[in-house]
C-alpha cells in the first residue's frame, strides 16, 4: 500500500471545474425553484404536520361522502404508464393529471380501497407517534387484508400520491440497503458521525432520512458506484484522502433511501455525481435511474432524481480505450440486447449523444463486461488509474 | 236398434255403437276420465258463455251482455262457506218443512194451479215417459233445484253479470253392487255438476240435448271447442252405464221466464227416457245451464282435472271459471280481462281440404239446382269465375270420355272409325208427350251427306289427331314434374316450373284448335244440309243418356252419374285456389296472454320494463325544465319582452326541490319494496343532493328508478303470429312464456311436461304430449340459445309456464286422432310455432341477459360488505386519534349501517360531470349529413332576437341537396312541411326547396315567439359544435319527458273494484205496483207479469229480484209449488 501511495496523483481537473461550475450555477439555482409543467401534479415533501393535516382533510371527505350517499370513494393521481410524463427541461419524470377513483362500491376497487384505508390508518399512527416503519412491518399489521405483501407495497405507494407528497413523508420506509463512505459529517439525531471515520464499511444509509442533518463536507465530487466490491476497492485504498470526495453504493439497483441520500447531499453541498456501473444494459439502467427515477416511483422523482449525475464509467469504448483483454468481455445475451435497445427507445438517452453512441457501440460490439474487469492491470488500476484518469479529463457521459 | 230387414247381419246405430265405446272419446276408467267429464262439458259451458256474449253483443240494445267492464274481485267467495252458512239457517230440510208444514195444515197438499204445468209438448216428445206421480215429480224437482241452488247462490249477485262457469265434483262410496264386477280397485262414485251462465237452451232444444250428434256447432264450421256432437251424449252413456243413475238437466234462455228441469236416460235408440219430463220451474238465473250426473270411476286425485281447469282458465281469462273438488278445495279462477274476443266468422271449407268423401257428400245433401251453385254455396273462394273453370274442365274431358263433343247448338258424336255412324244431336222446341205446348226435346240426327260425312272425318282427323300431342305433352308434364319432386335448389325448381308453364301454353294452344274445330262443326252441322232425323235408333235413350252426362253445367248436384262426379272431382282438385282468409282464425291476443300469466301467477311486472331497453337520451335538469315554464309563462303575460331578459330568469332551489319531489311522488312505490321508508329516505336524500347542485338531471334519476323497479322483475311476453292458410286451413299460432323469479310462485317443474300447455281453439290438451306437433316445434327450438336450459327431450327447463295455442276453423282437420289430443306434423305449423317462439326466447335472452347482471351485481354486494367493518374502523380510527373536524361526533356502527344500505343502490347520480348524451347510430347518420349542411352563418348573427330557430329551415346549397339521396330529400321537405308531389324527379323536389326559400324567407326572419316553443321537429345536432343548436337539441329532447311522468300518473290511479249492476234504468216496477197485483190468492210470476204489463225479459227478472226482497222484507207470503215460486200478500 505504501508503494502505491507514492503512486503519480492526478489532477482531477475536469471534475474540479465541473464542481466550480455547480457550485456558482447552484448558487443561482438555489433562488429559482423547478418549475413544473402545468399539466403536472405537484408533489411536495411535507413535514408530519403537514401531512397529518392531508390525511385528515381526505378522511373528512371520505366520511362527508359517507354521510350523503353511503358511498365513499378516494381520488388519487393514476400511475398508470399512460399518466407518466417526461419532463424534458427539467429531465424528470413526472405525474400526469390523471384521476382515478377508487370506489368502495365496485367490486374492482373495494379491496384497493380499504387497504388504502388500512394503511392511510397506520401512516397516521407512524405520524402521530413519530415513529417510522418498514414496509413489511405495514404487510404485517393486516395480513389478511392485504393478502401479498405486493399489495400492500402498491397502497403505500397508492396512500403517498393520494396524499400528494413523497414516500418518505408518510414514514413508511425501505429497509436501506446502501452505504457511504468519504468526507462528510453528518448527524443522526443526536449522533453526530464522521464518514471518513468509519473504517473499511462505511456507513449505512439509514431510511429515516428525516432524522439526518448534513453537517459539513469538503468533497469536490460524490462517486456512486454499482457495487460493493467496487466499494471495497476504493474504500480500501482510502480513494477519498487522495481525491476528496463522498463514495456510495446501493450494492445493486438504487433504493429509495440511498436515492434520496445522494440527492440531499448533491443538491445540499451542490457536488458534481459520478456514477461508476459495470459496462452492461443494467448497469446503465441503474444510472438512469439514479438520473431520473424508476418508472413505478416517478411521482416522486423531483425528491429522488439526481438530474445533473454523469456516468463516468464503465463505457463501452472505455474497454477499447484501456485494451481490455478479451476474456475479460462478456458477450451479449438476448435480453442484454433487448434491454440495450429498450434503452435507446428513452428519450433521455435520445437526448444525450454520447451515451446514445455508447450504447449503440455496445450493440453493435454486442459485448459487456464488469467493472472487474479492470482489474486485469492490477487491483489499483481502478483507483489510481481509470477513475483519477477519466475524471482530469472530463471523460464522461 | 234392431235391422229391419231380415238376415244374419244386423245394424247398429251410432249411439248403440258409442254408448258402448265411450272409451274412444276417452271416457275409460282411469284418472283421465275426471278430466274427459270436465273437458267434455266445460267446453261446452264455454261455447255457451261466448255464443251467448257474441248474440247479445249483435243486438246494441242488449241490456244484458256481460259488461265486463268492472274489476272482479272474487277474494271472499267460497261457495262451501255459503252452503254451509245456509245449512245453518235451515235446520229443517225442506222434505221435513214441508212435511211439518202440512202437518200443521199451513199449506194444501195439492198445487192449487195445476194449469200452470205445462205438459203441452206431449206429442212431440219421441222418448218414453216413465209415470209418476206428480208430488213425485214435484219432489223430485224441488230436490233437483235445491242442488242446483247450493252452488249457484254464493254468486247470486254476479250471476247474470258475470260469464260464470261452476263444477262441482263430489266423492261418495260407491254402491257395492256396482263396483263388485269391475276389476279395478278403489271405485268410488263421483257426482258432477256444472253450471254456466251461457246462452241456455229452450225447451226444444233441450230435448234433444244429450243425443249423438245433436249439436250447435257442427253445422257451422267455426273456430269452436267442440263440433262433433258426441262429447255430452258419451259423458251421459258413461254416466249411465256406471251408476245407473239419471241425468239432471236444468237449462234456461233468455228468452223464457221459467227454467226447464228434466230428468232422464239417453237409451241407445238416441233417444231419452225421462224420469221428470222438461217441466219449468223458477230460476236463479236470467240464462245458463245446469247440469247433473253420476259416475264411476277411479278415486280422485289432483294433477288432472284441477290443471287441466287452470290451463283453460289460463287461455279463457274472459269467463270466471270455479271448481270444487272432491275434497272440497275451492279453485277459483276470475275473470281477469275486460274484452272478450272477437266472434269467429263462420268458415266454409276449402277446396283443398275437402276429399272425395267429403264433396260426395256434399254434393248428395246438396239442394242447389246447378252445380256452380252448388260450388260457389259450400265452399270458400270460389267465385264464379273459378266454379266455371271447373265445370269447364269437367266437361272437356267428360266430352272425351264420353265421345260427344258440344257445340254451340247440339252435340256430335266423337268418332275415330270411319265406319261408325256419325249422329248429331240437337234440342228443339217439340210438341211430344201429353203436354201441347213446345218443349224442349232431343232430336237426333244421322248423317245422310257424304259432303258432310267428308267434312266431318276431315274435321276429326285433326281433332284426333291433337290426342297424341296431347299425350306427348302430358307425359312430359309427368317427366317434369317428376324432375321437381327430386330438384333441391330453389332455382331448378322455378327452372322446371317454368318448363311445365310452357308445355301448359302448348297444351292450351291444343284446346283452342279444338275449340276452333268444333266451331267448324258447327258450321258443318248448322248449314241443315244432309241431316237426316233418325226417329228410330236402337240405341236411343243409350245416347240421350251420354248427351245428358256430358252436359254436367247443367246437371244437378244430387243427381250426378258415377263418370260426372269423378271427372267433377277431378276437376275441382286440379284448380289452384287462393289460400282461405284468416279472419276465421280469431287468437287469445298477445297482450291478453301476458296478462293473464301476470295476474295468474302473480308476476311482478314494473310499468316501465318497457322503457328499459330505450332508455331516454337525453333530458334538462330540472332547472332548465323550471326556467322554460317560467318563460313560457312570461310569455303569456307580456309578449313584448325580448328573449334575452328571459334567459336571465333565475331558479331558486326551492322551486327546483319542490319541483322534483313533485314528479318523484308520482312514482307508485307500492309492492316494489318492502321497506317503504327506506326508500322514502333514499329519494329524500337524492332530492336534496341533487337540488344543491343544481345540476342534476333527469337523466340519472331515472336511471336510478328504472334499475331499482327492474330488478326483482318477472319475464312475461307473448308473441302472435300473423293468421296463416295454407293446405285449405287457416289458422293462427301464439305462445306466451312466463319467467318468474319466485319459486313460491312459479318453480321449475321436475316434470319436462308440465313446462309446455298446449292449446287448440283455447281448449288445454293434457294427453299424447310427445304425439303433438306443438311439442315437436317447441322441441325443435334451440332453447340454449335463449339462455334457457333444457330437459333431455329438449323442452325448455327453467321457472318457466309455456303456453302455446293454435286456433282455428278447421283446428279439427289437424288432430291426429279423434280423441283430439294431438295436432299432427304439418310442416307450415311446426315452422309456425317456431317462428312465435323464437321470437319470444330472443326477447328472453334478453331479460336473462339483464338479470344475470343484476344478480352478479348482488354477489357483489356481499363481497362489497366484507369489507365495510374494516374500512370504517380505519376511518374510524384516523379521525379519533387526529384532530380530524369529525372527532368524536361519528360513530362506527352509523358508518356501516350507512354503507350497508348503499350497497346495491344504482350509484345515485353524479354531480360533478355531466357526460353528453350518447349519440345513437341512426342519429349519426343524420349529423353527417348535418355537416354537408353550408349554414349561412353571418345572416344568422345578424338577426338577434329571434335566431334560436330551427336550424333546417336554413337554405341549402343547391351542391348539398344534389348529394342527398331523394329519400332524404323527401324527409327533409316533410320536416320543413314543404309540399311534394308524390311522384317527382330528384331535380324537381331541389326546384322546389329552392323556391320554398325564395318565397319562405322573409317569413322566417322574424318569426313569433310561439313558434320558439315548439321545436320538436328539430334535427339532433352533434354536441358541441355550435352552442346554440346545443340548446335547441335540449329543447327538444326535454319535450318528451314530462310525457313519461304523464303515463306514471295515470297508472297510479286506482280502480274501483267491486262489480255493479249494470242496469242503470229502473223499469217501472216499483214495490207499490208490485203489492198491487199482489192478492190474497197465491200467484205465480207468470201472472203477476201479466197483470203488470210486463213486456221485457229483464223487467221480468227486475220482478224476480224485487220479489225476493220483498220476501226477504217478510212483506209477501211465498210457497213452492211445482218448482215454481208462487206468492201472495200477508
Amino acid at each position: 500500500m505504501a508503494s502505491k501511495a507514492e503512486s503519480k496523483k492526478w489532477d482531477i481537473k475536469e471534475a474540479k471545474k465541473l464542481f466550480q461550475e455547480y457550485l456558482n450555477k447552484g448558487l443561482e439555482e438555489e433562488k429559482k425553484e423547478i418549475k413544473l409543467p402545468e399539466d403536472t401534479v405537484k408533489i411536495d415533501d411535507l413535514n408530519k404536520k403537514q401531512t397529518l393535516e392531508r390525511i385528515y382533510e381526505l378522511t373528512d371527505s371520505i366520511i362527508e361522502k359517507i354521510y350523503a350517499t353511503g358511498r365513499p370513494s378516494i381520488e388519487l393521481p393514476s400511475r398508470t404508464s399512460t399518466n407518466i410524463i417526461w419532463d424534458e427541461k427539467n429531465d424528470l419524470l413526472l405525474l400526469g393529471k390523471q384521476i382515478m377513483e377508487k370506489q368502495f362500491h365496485s367490486l374492482a376497487s373495494v379491496a384497493d380501497i380499504t387497504r388504502l384505508m388500512k394503511v392511510l390508518e397506520k401512516v397516521n399512527e407512524l405520524l402521530l407517534k413519530d415513529l417510522h416503519a418498514t414496509k413489511r412491518e405495514i404487510f404485517y399489521s393486516a395480513v389478511q387484508l392485504f393478502g401479498d405483501q405486493k399489495n400492500s407495497d402498491k397502497s403505500i405507494e397508492d396512500v403517498a400520491t393520494m396524499l400528494y407528497t413523497t414516500r418518505n413523508s408518510t414514514h413508511i420506509v425501505a429497509s436501506a440497503k446502501g452505504s457511504c463512505i468519504g468526507r462528510l459529517r453528518i448527524r443522526d439525531r443526536n449522533d453526530i458521525i464522521d464518514l471518513e471515520g468509519l473504517g473499511s464499511g462505511g456507513w449505512t444509509i439509514s431510511p429515516m432520512l428525516d432524522n439526518i442533518e448534513i453537517l459539513e463536507s469538503d468533497a469536490e465530487f460524490i462517486l456512486v458506484l454499482e457495487k460493493d466490491a467496487a466499494m471495497i476497492r476504493l474504500s480500501e485504498a482510502r480513494f477519498w484522502r487522495k481525491y476528496p470526495c463522498i463514495i456510495l453504493t446501493a450494492k445493486g439497483a438504487a433504493d429509495i433511501a440511498t436515492r434520496m441520500f445522494l440527492r440531499r447531499i448533491s443538491k445540499e453541498l451542490k457536488l458534481p455525481v459520478f456514477t461508476l456501473v459495470d459496462s452492461d444494459p443494467y448497469g446503465h439502467y441503474i444510472h438512469s435511474v439514479y438520473l431520473r427515477g424508476s418508472k413505478r416511483l416517478s411521482y416522486e422523482s423531483p425528491f429522488l432524481a439526481t438530474p445533473n449525475i454523469k456516468l463516468l464509467g464503465v463505457l463501452t469504448k472505455d474497454l477499447e480505450k484501456y485494451k481490455i483483454p478479451n476474456d475479460c468481455r462478456i458477450p451479449m445475451n438476448q435480453t442484454d440486447i433487448k434491454r440495450t435497445k429498450e434503452l435507446l427507445g428513452e428519450d433521455f438517452v435520445k437526448r444525450n449523444k454520447a451515451w446514445e453512441e455508447d450504447l449503440k457501440l455496445a450493440l453493435k460490439l454486442k459485448i459487456k463486461a464488469e467493472i472487474q474487469a479492470l482489474s486485469t492491470f492490477g487491483f489499483e488500476f481502478l483507483t489510481d488509474q481509470y477513475i483519477p484518469e477519466k475524471l482530469s479529463t472530463g471523460d464522461w457521459i | 236398434m234392431e235391422s229391419d230387414e231380415e238376415g244374419r247381419i244386423k245394424q247398429g246405430t251410432i249411439a248403440q255403437f258409442m254408448r258402448k265405446r265411450t272409451q274412444l272419446v276417452g271416457f275409460e276408467f282411469g284418472y283421465w276420465k275426471h278430466q274427459q267429464y270436465v273437458s267434455e262439458f266445460l267446453d261446452n259451458a264455454l261455447d255457451a258463455i261466448e255464443e251467448f256474449q257474441w248474440q247479445e253483443l249483435e243486438d246494441e240494445e242488449s241490456r244484458i251482455k256481460f259488461s265486463l267492464d268492472q274489476e272482479l274481485s272474487l277474494e271472499n267467495l267460497s261457495i262451501l262457506e255459503e252452503a254451509r252458512k245456509d245449512e245453518v239457517g235451515q235446520p229443517l230440510n225442506n222434505e221435513a218443512k214441508l212435511a211439518l208444514m202440512q202437518e200443521i195444515g199451513l199449506t194444501s197438499t195439492q198445487p192449487s194451479e195445476k194449469e200452470l204445468v205445462v205438459h203441452s209438448d206431449k206429442d212431440e216428445e219421441s222418448g218414453e215417459i216413465v209415470d209418476k206421480e206428480e208430488l213425485e215429480v214435484e219432489e223430485e224437482v224441488r230436490r233437483i233445484i235445491e242442488d242446483m241452488n247450493e252452488i249457484i247462490k254464493p254468486v247470486e249477485p254476479i250471476v247474470d253479470i258475470e260469464p260464470l262457469v261452476i263444477i262441482r265434483l263430489r266423492e261418495f262410496e260407491a254402491a257395492s253392487f256396482l263396483t263388485s264386477e269391475l276389476s279395478q280397485k278403489n271405485v268410488m262414485s263421483y257426482t258432477f255438476e256444472i253450471f254456466d251462465n251461457g246462452i241456455g237452451m229452450h225447451k226444444t232444444d233441450l230435448r234433444k240435448y244429450g243425443k249423438y250428434l245433436a249439436s250447435s256447432k257442427s253445422v257451422e264450421l267455426k273456430q269452436t271447442r267442440g263440433s262433433q256432437g258426441f262429447g255430452a251424449p258419451s259423458a251421459f252413456s258413461d254416466a249411465q252405464n256406471t251408476t245407473g243413475k239419471p241425468i239432471v238437466a236444468v237449462s234456461k234462455s233468455k228468452d223464457s221466464i221459467y227454467a226447464t228441469v228434466s230428468e232422464f236416460f239417453t237409451t241407445s235408440k238416441n233417444e231419452k227416457k225421462y224420469l221428470v219430463r222438461p217441466t219449468e220451474v223458477d230460476s236463479q238465473f236470467l240464462h245458463g245451464t245446469y247440469i247433473k250426473l253420476n259416475y264411476l270411476n277411479v278415486k280422485y286425485v289432483r294433477g288432472y282435472v284441477d290443471t287441466y281447469i287452470n290451463e283453460t282458465a289460463l287461455m279463457n281469462p274472459h269467463i270466471t271459471i270455479i271448481f270444487i273438488d272432491p275434497s272440497g278445495k275451492e279453485w277459483i279462477y276470475r275473470r281477469l280481462v275486460s274484452s272478450f274476443p272477437k266472434q269467429p266468422k263462420y268458415a266454409k271449407p276449402h277446396p283443398s281440404s275437402i276429399n272425395i268423401g267429403d264433396l260426395q257428400d256434399l254434393l248428395t245433401k246438396s239442394e242447389n239446382l246447378s252445380i256452380s251453385a252448388f260450388l260457389q254455396d259450400n265452399f270458400v273462394r270460389m267465385s264464379s269465375k273459378t266454379a266455371k273453370e271447373i265445370l269447364n274442365i269437367a266437361e272437356r274431358s267428360l266430352q272425351e270420355k264420353l265421345s260427344v263433343l258440344i257445340l254451340n247448338s247440339g252435340f256430335v258424336n266423337k268418332l275415330t272409325k270411319k265406319t261408325d255412324d256419325i249422329y248429331y244431336f240437337k234440342f228443339e222446341k217439340r210438341v211430344f208427350g201429353r203436354s201441347t205446348k213446345p218443349r224442349d226435346k232431343l232430336i237426333i240426327y244421322s248423317v245422310d251427306s257424304e259432303e258432310l260425312k267428308n267434312s266431318y272425318w276431315e274435321a276429326m282427323e285433326k281433332y284426333n289427331h291433337s290426342n297424341k300431342a296431347l299425350d306427348k305433352f302430358d307425359n312430359e308434364i309427368k317427366k317434369h314434374q317428376n324432375r321437381l319432386e327430386k330438384s333441391e335448389t330453389k332455382k331448378d325448381e322455378k327452372k322446371i316450373e317454368k318448363e311445365i308453364d310452357k308445355v301448359i301454353k302448348e297444351i292450351d294452344a291444343i284446346y283452342l284448335e279444338r275449340e276452333k274445330i268444333k266451331s267448324t262443326l258447327e258450321k258443318i252441322f248448322t248449314a241443315n244440309s244432309g241431316l237426316v232425323e233418325a226417329k228410330k235408333i236402337k240405341n236411343r235413350t243409350e245416347l240421350e243418356d251420354v248427351v245428358n252426362e256430358v252436359q254436367i253445367s247443367k246437371a244437378k248436384p244430387s243427381e250426378l252419374t258415377n263418370e260426372q262426379f269423378n271427372t267433377l272431382f277431378h276437376a275441382f282438385k286440379s284448380i289452384k285456389y287462393m289460400n282461405p282468409p284468416t279472419d276465421t282464425a280469431i287468437p287469445v291476443g298477445d297482450i291478453v296472454l301476458e296478462s293473464t300469466l301476470i295476474k295468474e301467477i302473480g308476476l311482478k311486472i314494473s310499468d316501465n320494463v318497457d322503457y328499459f331497453d330505450d332508455p331516454i337520451e337525453s333530458l334538462k335538469t330540472s332547472a332548465e325544465i323550471l326556467q322554460d315554464k317560467r318563460k313560457k309563462d312570461k310569455e303569456k303575460q307580456k309578449l313584448s319582452i325580448t328573449p334575452e331578459t328571459i334567459e336571465d330568469e333565475i331558479i331558486d332551489v326551492d322551486n327546483i326541490k319542490i319541483f322534483n319531489s313533485k314528479i318523484l311522488a308520482n312514482v307508485d312505490i307500492k309492492d316494489q319494496f318492502s321497506e317503504p321508508d327506506q326508500f322514502l329516505q333514499t329519494i329524500q336524500k337524492k332530492i336534496s343532493l341533487s337540488t344543491e347542485v343544481l345540476k342534476d338531471s333527469y337523466q340519472d334519476v331515472f336511471e336510478y328508478f328504472t334499475v331499482n323497479y327492474t330488478r326483482d322483475d318477472d319475464f312475461v311476453n307473448a308473441e302472435t303470429r300473423p293468421p296463416t292458410s295454407g293446405k285449405g286451413l287457416a289458422y293462427v299460432v301464439e305462445a306466451a312464456m312466463a319467467y318468474c323469479n319466485d319459486p313460491r310462485k312459479l318453480d321449475t317443474p321436475k316434470r319436462s311436461r308440465d313446462v309446455l300447455s298446449r292449446f287448440v281453439n283455447r281448449t288445454p290438451k293434457l294427453r299424447d304430449s310427445a304425439d303433438c306437433a306443438i311439442t315437436k316445434a317447441v322441441q325443435s327450438v334451440n332453447w340454449k340459445n335463449y339462455k334457457l336450459d333444457t330437459y333431455d327431450n329438449n323442452l325448455p327447463k327453467g321457472p318457466i309456464k309455456l303456453m302455446v295455442n293454435v286456433s282455428g276453423p278447421y283446428v279439427h282437420l289437424m288432430f291426429k286422432s279423434q280423441s283430439k289430443n294431438a295436432l299432427a306434423e304439418d310442416e307450415d305449423l311446426l315452422k309456425e310455432i317456431k317462428y312465435c317462439l323464437e321470437a319470444i326466447g330472443r326477447r328472453l335472452r334478453v331479460y336473462l341477459n339483464r338479470k344475470a347482471s343484476i344478480r352478479k351485481s348482488e354477489k357483489r354486494a356481499g363481497l362489497i360488505e366484507r369489507y365495510i367493518p374494516q374500512f370504517v374502523s380505519s376511518a374510524y380510527n384516523i379521525v379519533s386519534q387526529g384532530e380530524s373536524r369529525y372527532k368524536g361526533k361519528i360513530s362506527e356502527e352509523e358508518l356501516m349501517k350507512l354503507m350497508k344500505d348503499a350497497i346495491g343502490v344504482k350509484a345515485p347520480p353524479k354531480i360533478k360531470v355531466r357526460k353528453p348524451p350518447a349519440q345513437k347510430e341512426g342519429i349519426e347518420r343524420e349529423i353527417h349529413k348535418e355537416v354537408e349542411i353550408e349554414w349561412e352563418d353571418t345572416k344568422e348573427t345578424e338577426e338577434v332576437a329571434p335566431k334560436i330557430r330551427e336550424p333546417s329551415h336554413e337554405v341549402l346549397t343547391e351542391k348539398t341537396l344534389r348529394n342527398w339521396t331523394i329519400e332524404e330529400l323527401r324527409e327533409y321537405c316533410s320536416e320543413n312541411s314543404i309540399e311534394i308531389p308524390s311522384k317527382v324527379r330528384k331535380e324537381d323536389i331541389i326546384k322546389i326547396i329552392q323556391e320554398f326559400y325564395k318565397k319562405g324567407k322573409p317569413e322566417e326572419i322574424v318569426p313569433s315567439i310561439k313558434e320558439l316553443k315548439e321545436p320538436l321537429e328539430v334535427i339532433p345536432v352533434k354536441p358541441g359544435t355550435v352552442a346554440e343548436k346545443r340548446k335547441q337539441l335540449q329543447i327538444a329532447k326535454g319535450e318528451a319527458e314530462p310525457q313519461v311522468i304523464e303515463k306514471k300518473v295515470l297508472k297510479s290511479q286506482v280502480q274501483p273494484p267491486q262489480p255493479q249492476l249494470t242496469q242503470t234504468q229502473l223499469p217501472i216496477i216499483t214495490t207499490d205496483k208490485i203489492i198491487e197485483a199482489l192478492s190474497n190468492e197465491w200467484q205465480p210470476i207468470t201472472a203477476l207479469i201479466f197483470k203488470m204489463k210486463i213486456k221485457d225479459m229483464m223487467d221480468a227478472r227486475f220482478l224476480q229480484i224485487k220479489l225476493k226482497e220483498l220476501e226477504r222484507k217478510g212483506l209477501v207470503l211465498t210457497e213452492s209449488k211445482m218448482g215454481k215460486k208462487h206468492w201472495k200478500l200477508i
